[in-house]
């Protein structure tokens, strides 16, 4: 009799954990068709925006590297757009570098940059890329960059990268 | 014609069944198709596939996408998605539908409902997931051809589901890279008329390095005065066997030893193989590299390996070739058909033969130096995009005065 009862307890505790998720996968079951009903009837209007942010992993201090930007608009009619690229080295609330890009956009049309930086300060927005350089690969590692590309402010559609500074 | 291609990923994320689906996206585009991507919004493997439930933070890598893209005259739409949730992945476990586990995006299986009804055909790309199951229930209900390009890898357990069975099964037509995967399908019950061989391709104009690059990155790369440099490109997960070719590394008897270079997107499964590894003083870990740094490595190499037991094809055999660089692959059916006689084949998950295998290329570099020539022929001969687009365009129905042409596509739902 006494054994009976924790076997009882285990085997409602058992029961209402399985309730629980159950009650769980329900959900989002029914959150996930709800939600992609509404996705297919009403997708919302597409808005030009960043479509790329890419860079090579190794960034050498003091030689310049290359941050590649892409914006594209979907949209049926030509838009102007300012892009702001900042970059950081490891922890640092105060970013490296800052630079805004200001571009117009015909219909359905993207458009490419480059930041090119040294991560001394310094930052440019060119239209080239710059060749690879083997040399960063073996090189000593000094710390990690970060970089984000947001369009006229927006938080949410904001890219973000990130990789290794070498010595 | 409109095409929709309905695939996990899409470059600039890295792997087989994305460049795939780019290149024939590609080629599509530019014969006159309208072709739409509709993709989910990640790049490395971690984020679809990675552990969502231990809470570790996640740093961004070196590339991140956005929503909309055109690469290539290609319109690419890159959904949201969001992890699985641990009960209805235990759930989905229990139900053997694994393979519907993960990259769960509200916003692909609605887009893929509403954009069918425009599309001519639907074309999914890698079979496990729940995009595939999306995009055919989305083209059966608006009534469109459903063509799948599964990239089989036999004996993994992704793919050898049952849900993975089932859509095989009821695809209108199925893609098959190689010969080899035609009888695999077959086996697992796809019917032999519902097959299409299209096999893989590469730009080899895309890869031609400088011939500067070779002592740059050997330099780069402190690779020893006479020392080869042996490597591997693609994703360090663990369905590539990588930690078997670490342990097959320190019993390589070439004099001096080589030093291998590993170059891709890592992972954290790899993180933990690469801290355990012996030799580390001869391997030098790479990230994901840009399109001519990779030509670059592999014109500076000697040798690529590639030990993974689960390949559909392996496009890596192909860049190495179109540089001239020797190629050794696990012996497993794929691999051979891809390899034949233009490179070197060891005994999958043998770390000892892969040791002999990897000695016996670097002995005797002019005959291997041979064989990649003969995998250069190969290239030209058989896989470029214009030999593989027509015969992936066949996969599709024909039209005629912008409707559906009453085909056998027709012939074969009726029969069935």
């Amino acid at each position: 009799m006494t054994r009976s009862v924790p076997r009882a307890s285990y085997w409602l505790a058992a029961l209402w954990w399985r309730v629980r998720m159950l009650g769980r996968v329900a959900w989002r079951l029914l959150a996930g068709v709800a939600s992609t009903l509404v996705w297919a009837l009403a997708p919302g209007r597409p808005e030009p925006g960043l479509a790329l942010l890419e860079a090579e992993t190794f960034a050498p201090v003091g030689v310049p590297s290359g941050y590649r930007i892409r914006v594209h608009n979907p949209t049926a009619a030509s838009r102007r757009l300012t892009v702001h690229i900042r970059g950081w080295r490891d922890e640092e609330a105060e970013p490296a570098f800052e630079v805004a890009w200001d571009v117009a956009l015909g219909p359905r049309a993207s458009a490419e940059r480059w930041v090119r930086s040294s991560w001394d300060g310094d930052a440019s927005l060119v239209t080239d890329p710059l060749r690879d350089r083997a040399a960063a690969w073996g090189a000593r590692p000094a710390g990690r960059w970060r970089v984000e590309a947001r369009v006229d402010g927006s938080e949410r559609d904001a890219l973000r990268i990130a990789g290794m500074l070498v010595a | 014609m409109n095409i929709l291609h309905v695939v996990p990923r899409y470059p600039p994320a890295i792997g087989g069944a994305e460049t795939w689906c780019a290149g024939v996206a590609r080629w599509q585009a530019s014969h006159g198709h309208a072709v739409r991507v509709l993709a989910l919004r990640a790049v490395t493997d971690d984020e679809l596939w990675g552990d969502h439930w231990s809470g570790t933070p996640r740093l961004p890598g070196p590339v991140a996408v956005g929503p909309e893209d055109v690469q290539d005259g290609v319109s690419v739409r890159r959904c949201a998605f969001s992890p699985t949730s641990f009960a209805v992945a235990r759930l989905l476990s229990r139900l053997g539908l694994e393979t519907l586990a993960w990259g769960q995006s509200a916003e692909l299986c609605g887009r893929v409902l509403r954009e069918a009804r425009r599309a001519a055909a639907v074309h999914a790309h890698w079979a496990p997931g729940l995009h595939a199951l999306a995009a055919w229930i989305a083209a059966r209900a608006a009534r469109r051809p459903f063509v799948l390009t599964p990239h089989f890898h036999a004996g993994d357990r992704r793919h050898e589901q049952r849900a993975v069975r089932w859509l095989l099964r009821h695809s209108d037509r199925v893609i098959a890279v190689t010969g080899t995967e035609t009888e695999i399908l077959q086996a697992r019950g796809v019917r032999g008329d519902r097959i299409v061989r299209a096999s893989n391709a590469i730009d080899p104009a895309a890869l031609a390095p400088s011939s500067a690059a070779r002592d740059a990155v050997r330099t780069a790369l402190a690779v020893p005065r006479g020392a080869p440099l042996v490597c591997y490109l693609g994703r360090k997960s663990s369905a590539k066997s990588l930690d078997l070719l670490l342990r097959a590394l320190p019993v390589v008897k070439h004099q001096p030893p080589p030093i291998l270079a590993l170059a891709g997107p890592s992972t954290e499964w790899f993180r933990r193989v690469l801290r355990e590894a012996p030799c580390p003083e001869r391997i030098r870990d790479l990230p994901a590299l840009s399109e001519s740094a990779k030509s670059a490595l592999l014109a500076a190499s000697d040798l690529l390996v590639q030990p993974s037991r689960h390949e559909a094809f392996g496009i890596v055999f192909l860049e190495a070739w179109a540089v001239g660089t020797p190629v050794l692959g696990a012996d497993i059916p794929a691999v051979r058909e891809v390899i034949g006689d233009a490179g070197t084949l060891f005994r999958a998950e043998d770390a000892g033969h892969l040791a002999s295998a990897i000695d016996e290329v670097l002995a005797d570099p002019v005959h291997a130096r041979r064989l990649a020539e003969r995998g250069g022929q190969r290239i030209r001969a058989l896989h470029t995009w214009d030999h593989v687009g027509p015969a992936v365009m066949a996969a599709y129905p024909r039209m005629q005065a912008g409707v559906l042409a009453p085909d056998d596509f027709t012939a074969a739902k009726q029969a069935s």
